[in-house]
Formats: structure tokens, C-alpha cells, sequence
């Protein structure tokens, strides 16, 4: 199938030569089609002077190698979809993607195509069709065997794959069973002035504290700042830029006593504590409510 | 994953938009059934009077009508519109000469291929198939991450038949791109016991999706079920199909609440700090019940009565042989964790719980790879049913009962969290099934974004409420 599709191409192609393709459109079909027909270039480099055919050679023998290259590391990666395919095939895939991509007005007519093994398997779905009378079978058919266009499962599963929206829709993460922690409703109480420490860019803080540079040491309900916050949530550029150039209180305490490092050291952020810990006027010593020094929260 | 992702920011775009058919489906899991069935049909007839595509325009996640289901109206199964009365088979058993003998033809390119769940080779293609596939979208944030022993262990239980592990290839390269499992499973549905085979793995390659493969695969199966004189199955899904006969919502517990953050599996609100989350979800070191220890061969005996007995308060629950307890529950290496309760004393078995590892890959993300999820499995506690049988009003009873249960399983579970914690887990995960509702709320599980349904093949019977359901499905 994958054969006479790649035949009734190329053959589109040929008579159509008027098609004024750009030179590289022409060259990829040109290595494509080689590929397809005589395998891997083992010509020798053409002189460099006769540039058409110096090009071709090129395009050729460069496509030939990344193809070589893409099976070889399929079949050794994840996505095996395309370890078994030949180079041929994959040329001929390639190649006939080329012409349906170029919208130049080919299409596949299996029937014109007059060939016996069509004829053949349009034979073999018909006798389906009547003998099982089933309507899944029947469709399953003709999607995958008298389909208009002859695509094979074979270049289905050699073609990358699109995620067909639709069907997304039908079949949730729900339909394969991994179900995630439901939202939960923000409450949003007002303005968050803290809001650029908890979430969102650096760039957003800065300009947050360019605008308000008292931001740096105001606490919240907790008792925790903006430091606080950046430490809770593991940010060591963010810590950088408080403590760099807005001056904040490495030391400050919340409510529980807890300092920033507390909760770097607590949550167990390596960088940020190494960062805490190289500013000078750090205090290791400070204690929270329940006694406990930073280093001592590790959990 | 991006399912649940997308869902919630469809709501936030259009918070005030109609209930979607779809969440209307889940909510009612929450309503009594009769109550349910009235609001489905009270939906329905809503969709019919609305203008034309109304109800489906929102996010196409609308069930489908019955005749829509061009496949499973043509099936022996509940119709979404139908109010069962009386509980049976809906069509009757076929006589071994009238079932087909010959596998259902596929196209040419194609054939059918039982795959060989005992041989390396083969077990390493269907893990690839299944890993790769089991999800649609490219953007999904976890995959689950099957073991070739998480698989052998599904599929190879007591009275396991290969015929039953059907895939089907290519037939030029003999790529699996398909595949269907069974599995022979003794189900009581109310008080009828039948012999059914619980349908799982089912599973199309994504270039493949959306051909109507996925019929001839059930219709396969359903035939080799056939031929072994079993006429009825249990299968569960994600999505809406005729007819749910339970519905079941995910419920999580943090275990390591932030590797859950980082990985996006639950979301931080605003003004919660991860300090506090981690506080929040710290388990103590040890388990505090008395004489908990690995379940071993020699509790096999003791178990399976321990478990019968209390499946029995169910409306679907499996039946256990000796065997089937020492398959589903003998602690298997990554695979199955079991601890009984043996009492210190009189070194009698009280207690048993059980849970499943069923890691997921993190797709795209710097610090993670993998996420360690614990399913919880079968459980049974110990009543003193001397003292529950002399209540005699069937209400106070039953308050009884639930009362000591919820103290009993609490404590228990609390200690399977705690044995989960120490072999690494990151999350533990429980549906609101059996008597989950008893402990979630105490032992601090969220509801997850993730629904269960539970389905019957060619049986009809009334809606089992999620509380009743003693069936756990892998
Ligand atoms: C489930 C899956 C095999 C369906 O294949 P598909 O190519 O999407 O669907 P097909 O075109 O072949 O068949 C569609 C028919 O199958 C039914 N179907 C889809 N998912 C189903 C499921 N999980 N169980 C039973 N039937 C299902 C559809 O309802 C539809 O029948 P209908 O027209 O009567 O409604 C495929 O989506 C898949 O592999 N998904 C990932 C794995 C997964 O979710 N497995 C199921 C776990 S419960």
C-alpha cells in the first residue's frame, strides 16, 4: 500500500514538473525519492563546480545520514514506533508527507492505481464487510484498510504523533487512573503585597520592592516577610536579591521565632541555606518557640 | 495531569458557566443512588429541551446519549436511561457450540497475539505498550510507570489463562500495539456469587486511537470468556459509560508534601506555607499498634476468613480462596506490602491491611522523575460482633458497628501511611470505597480530581453506593 501510495507520488511529481518549487522543496523530494528508489549514496562527490549536481549529491548523501542516524536512535530510545522500519520506508513516508504537506493537488486514488494487490484487498474487505456484518470491523476497515488514501498502519505509526484533541476530551487522565490533588479554592483576601515573594518572576519582586523598598521588612498576620516567604518556597535567587540589595534582616523572627533560615533548613533547600549561611551577619544561634535552633529543624 | 489541569482552567475561565454534564456525573456520585437516578434523567430531558448542542458545546465532555454509543448499545449492558428493578444476566448464557470459534477478523495488516506474560521479552513489549499509551496527551504531567513485576502480578493470579492476554500487532513488524487482559475473579453482586472475569489493561497504540479498534478487542475477549463458560465481567474507567453501577472518587494523602508541590500533583494555596504543609502531613516514626508485623504464608488461613467475613458487609466484593490471598496479598518485593495485627497475647490474627505500589513518570520536570504513589488494597478489622449483635434496632447497630470500625481502621491505616513513609512512597492513595470515608477525613486525604466507575457486563443490577463497594480493582 505504502508502495503504491510512494508510486502514485512520485509519478504526480514527474508529470507536474512545471511546479515552480523553491530549490530546497525540490532538493529534500530529489534525496527523499533517492533514498526510496536506489538506498544510501555511494556515488563518489561530484566536482564542485557542476553545482546542480554537487547539491543533490549533497542532499542526498546528508539526508540518507540522518535518517541513519534517527532509526539507529530510535531503536535505542523510548519511542521504538519506528525501530523496525527500513530506510526505504521511511524515505518513502517522508517523501509522500512532502507532496500531501505541498497541497500541489495530488491525491491518492487506490482504484486508478490499477494494482493487483489493491484490487486484492478490496476484494478481501468486501468479503468482510458482508461476512461479519459487523459494524466496528466494518469501520475498523476502513480506517485502517480501504481508507481513500491507502495509509498503512505501518506509515500511521511512522508519522510523529499528533494528539488528536478530541480525544483528549473523552479520555481524561481519568480514563488512565492517575488522579491529582482536586484545587483548592483560594480564598483571596485583597491585595497581597507579598504576593510577587511567593510566586511569579524575580523581575516581578524587584519591581515590587523598586515601587515600595519599605515592602522588604513589613510582616504579615505570621509575623513572616517577604524573606520568609522566598525561603518557604526554596527561591535562592530571589533570598539573593532581598538580602543583596534591599537590605533585609536575615535574622528577622516570625511568630513561631522561626527565622528564614529555619524554614530553608526545615524544607531542606540546599542552596538556599549554603546561601543563608555565607551572609555575615547571619545568627545561627537563635532558637524558635519550641527551642529549637535552624539547624535543628532538618528534617 | 493536563486532564485535570485543563478541567480547572476551564472553571476559572468560566466560573459561572452551567454545571458541565460531565461534573454534574461526578457530583452525583456524592447523591444516594435512587436520587441519582432521578437527576440523570431529569439532566437528560434537560439536554433534550435546550437549543441543539447547548448541553455538549462547554467541553464535549458530555456522556454520550445511549444511541451515540454506536458500540456499547449493541452489548448486554444497563442502558444510561434504564432504572433497574431486579437484579440478573441480561442476555442468557450461550451454549459452548453457538459461541464464535474463530478469533473476530482483523484488517490484514493486523494480527492477534496472546502475549507470553512469563517470558522477558514479552513482558518488556506490553510494559513499553502500556507505559507509552496508557495516556493520550503529550502535555500530561505523570504516567504511570507499570513494573514487568506489577504485571505478572496482575496477570497471573490463581486460575490466570493466557488466552486471556490478547494483544495484537502488526503484522509486518509485529509491533504490539494493542492489548486486552482478563483475569478469573469470584464476584458477589449483592447475594449472587457468579464466576466473572475483571477486564483491565485495555490499552490502543495513540497513533492507532479512535479506529474503533477498542470494540473488536472487547468483542474478542468477551468471546474468549465465552468459550471458558463465563458470560459476566467487571471492568472499571475514567469515563462515562453505559452504566455505571458505582462510582468511586480518588481520594490522597501527602506523604512527602513537597516532592508533591514540585512535581505539581497538588497545588499550594496562596497563603500556606510549605513549612506548614510539611508540618501538617509529618507521621510519626513508628506504628503504634501492638503486634503489627509482614504478613506471612503461614496467615494465609486466617486472613482469607478474616477477609471474607468482612467483605460480607459489601454489595460487590470479591470472593477469596486460600490461593487468591496468597497471590493478591504475600508481600512481593516494589510490588504488594501486607502487615497483620497479631495479637501479643493470644497470638491470634485480628487485623490485616494492604497496600499497592503503582509508581507514575514525571514528564518534564527538572527535579523529579518518578512519583512514588502507594494504592491502598484490601483490609479487614476486627468487630466484637458478640456485643454489636445484641443491639437490636438495625440503625443503632449499624452507628455501632461504623463507631468501632472508624476507631479500629483509623489507627490502622494511620500505621500503613507510616509503613509507606518508610519505603519511600510520596503519596498514598485511597478511593471512597469499603469504609475509606471512615479514616480519610481524620488522617488528612484530599479529594482528588480522579472518579472511578465501576461497570458489569451482562448483569444488571441496582446502584451500589461507593461506601458498599468491597471490589478493588488494579
Ligand atoms: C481506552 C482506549 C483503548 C480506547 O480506544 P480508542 O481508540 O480511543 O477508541 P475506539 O475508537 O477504538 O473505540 C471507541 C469505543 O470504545 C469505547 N471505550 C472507550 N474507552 C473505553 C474504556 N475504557 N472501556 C470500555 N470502552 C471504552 C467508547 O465508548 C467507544 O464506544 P461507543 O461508541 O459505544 O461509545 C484508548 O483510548 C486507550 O488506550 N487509552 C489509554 C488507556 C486507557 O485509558 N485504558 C482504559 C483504562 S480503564
Amino acid at each position: 500500500m505504502l508502495h503504491d501510495r510512494f508510486q502514485s507520488a512520485s509519478a504526480f511529481m514527474a508529470s507536474n514538473k512545471k511546479l515552480s518549487l523553491p530549490t530546497a522543496t525540490k532538493l529534500a523530494l530529489y534525496a527523499d525519492y533517492k533514498l526510496a528508489t536506489e538506498g544510501l549514496c555511494t556515488q563518489s562527490r561530484p566536482s564542485l563546480i557542476e553545482f546542480e549536481k554537487s547539491a543533490k549529491w549533497k542532499a542526498w548523501k546528508e539526508t540518507g545520514d540522518r535518517y541513519t542516524q534517527e532509526l539507529a536512535q530510535s531503536s535505542s530510545s523510548d519511542d521504538d514506533d519506528n525501530a523496525q522500519i527500513s530506510l526505504t520506508t521511511k524515505a518513502m513516508i517522508a517523501y509522500i508527507q512532502r507532496v500531501e504537506e505541498g497541497n500541489w493537488g495530488w491525491s491518492f486514488n487506490p482504484s486508478a492505481s490499477g494494482s493487483a494487490a489493491i484490487e486484492n484487498h478490496l476484494m478481501n474487505s468486501a468479503g468482510n464487510f458482508s461476512s461479519t456484518g459487523d459494524e466496528d470491523l466494518d469501520e475498523l476497515e476502513a480506517y485502517l484498510g480501504v481508507d481513500p488514501n491507502e495509509v498503512s498502519a505501518e506509515e500511521l505509526l511512522a508519522r510523529p504523533y499528533v494528539p488528536n484533541k478530541d480525544q483528549i476530551e473523552g479520555a481524561t487522565m481519568t480514563a488512565a487512573g492517575i488522579s491529582t490533588m482536586a484545587p483548592v479554592e483560594d480564598e483571596i483576601t485583597g491585595d497581597d503585597v507579598f504576593e510577587t515573594s511567593k510566586s511569579g518572576s524575580t523581575e516581578a519582586m524587584r519591581a515590587a520592592l523598586d515601587a515600595n523598598p519599605d515592602l522588604v521588612s513589613v510582616k504579615d498576620d505570621m509575623g513572616m516577610t517577604m524573606l520568609h516567604w522566598v525561603c518557604d518556597r526554596g527561591n535562592v535567587d530571589k533570598a539573593t536579591l532581598l538580602i543583596a540589595k534591599y537590605h533585609a534582616d536575615v535574622n528577622v523572627q516570625d511568630v513561631d521565632g522561626s527565622t528564614p533560615l529555619h524554614y530553608a533548613y526545615l524544607l531542606g533547600w540546599p542552596q538556599v541555606i549554603a546561601y543563608l549561611r555565607s551572609v555575615p551577619s547571619i545568627d545561627l544561634t537563635i532558637k524558635d518557640s519550641s527551642g529549637m535552633t535552624a539547624e535543628e529543624c532538618q528534617g | 495531569m493536563s486532564g485535570s489541569g485543563s478541567n480547572s482552567n476551564n472553571n476559572k475561565k468560566t466560573p459561572n458557566a452551567a454545571l458541565s454534564a460531565q461534573r454534574f456525573e461526578q457530583e452525583l456520585a456524592n447523591a444516594p443512588p435512587d436520587l441519582q437516578d432521578k437527576l440523570r434523567a431529569l439532566l437528560q430531558s434537560m439536554a433534550l429541551n435546550g437549543p441543539p448542542g447547548a448541553a455538549a458545546g462547554s467541553s464535549g465532555k458530555e456522556p454520550k446519549s445511549m444511541d451515540e454509543h454506536k458500540f456499547w448499545k449493541t452489548q448486554p449492558v444497563v442502558k444510561h436511561d434504564e432504572v433497574v428493578e431486579e437484579d440478573g444476566a441480561i442476555e442468557a448464557d450461550i451454549p459452548l457450540n453457538q459461541v464464535r470459534a474463530t478469533p473476530y477478523p482483523l484488517p490484514k495488516e493486523f494480527e492477534w497475539s496472546l502475549v507470553d506474560v512469563e517470558d522477558d521479552k514479552e513482558i518488556k513489549e506490553l510494559y513499553e505498550l502500556l507505559t507509552q499509551n496508557y495516556v493520550e496527551d503529550d502535555d500530561a504531567m505523570f504516567r504511570f510507570d507499570y513494573s514487568a513485576d506489577f504485571l505478572k502480578w496482575a496477570l497471573l493470579p490463581p486460575g490466570w489463562k493466557k488466552a486471556w492476554h490478547i494483544g495484537v500487532r502488526v503484522a509486518s513488524n509485529k509491533k504490539l500495539v494493542a492489548f486486552i487482559s482478563g483475569i478469573p475473579q469470584d464476584v458477589r453482586v449483592y447475594s449472587s456469587v457468579k464466576r466473572m472475569v475483571e477486564i483491565n489493561f485495555l490499552c490502543v497504540h495513540k497513533k492507532l486511537r479512535s479506529k474503533r479498534l477498542a470494540p473488536v478487542l472487547i468483542k474478542e475477549v468477551t468471546r474468549r470468556t465465552h468459550l471458558e463458560g463465563i458470560f459476566q465481567a467487571v471492568y472499571t474507567a475514567g469515563v462515562v459509560l453505559p452504566k455505571p453501577m458505582a462510582t468511586c472518587r480518588y481520594f490522597h494523602r501527602s506523604l512527602n508534601p513537597k516532592k508533591l508541590v514540585e512535581t505539581g500533583f497538588s497545588h499550594l494555596a496562596r497563603n500556606m506555607t510549605m513549612a506548614r504543609l510539611v508540618k501538617l502531613y509529618k507521621l510519626s516514626a513508628q506504628t503504634s499498634t501492638p503486634g503489627l508485623r509482614p504478613m506471612e504464608e503461614k496467615d494465609v488461613a486466617t486472613v482469607s476468613k478474616l477477609m471474607n467475613k468482612y467483605m460480607s458487609t459489601f454489595e460487590i466484593a470479591p470472593h477469596f480462596g486460600e490461593a487468591d490471598v496468597r497471590h493478591w496479598l504475600i508481600p512481593r518485593a516494589g510490588v504488594v506490602w501486607a502487615y497483620v495485627v497479631e495479637d501479643p497475647e493470644t497470638k491470634e490474627i485480628t487485623d490485616f491491611f494492604s497496600f499497592y505500589s503503582l509508581p507514575s513518570t514525571v514528564i518534564n520536570n527538572p527535579t523529579h522523575s518518578t512519583l512514588n504513589a502507594a494504592y491502598s488494597f484490601y483490609y479487614a478489622v476486627k468487630t466484637d460482633d458478640e456485643a454489636l449483635e445484641k443491639i437490636e434496632n438495625t440503625e443503632e447497630r449499624k452507628a455501632a458497628r461504623d463507631e468501632a470500625i472508624k476507631g479500629r481502621l483509623t489507627a490502622l491505616m494511620e500505621d500503613a501511611l507510616i509503613m509507606a513513609r518508610k519505603n519511600d512512597f510520596d503519596v498514598y492513595n485511597a478511593l471512597n470505597l469499603m469504609d475509606n470515608a471512615l479514616f480519610t477525613e481524620d488522617l488528612k486525604f484530599g479529594p482528588g480530581d480522579g472518579y472511578l466507575h465501576y461497570y458489569l457486563y451482562n448483569w444488571r443490577c441496582r446502584k451500589v453506593d461507593s461506601h458498599k463497594v468491597g471490589l478493588v480493582m488494579l
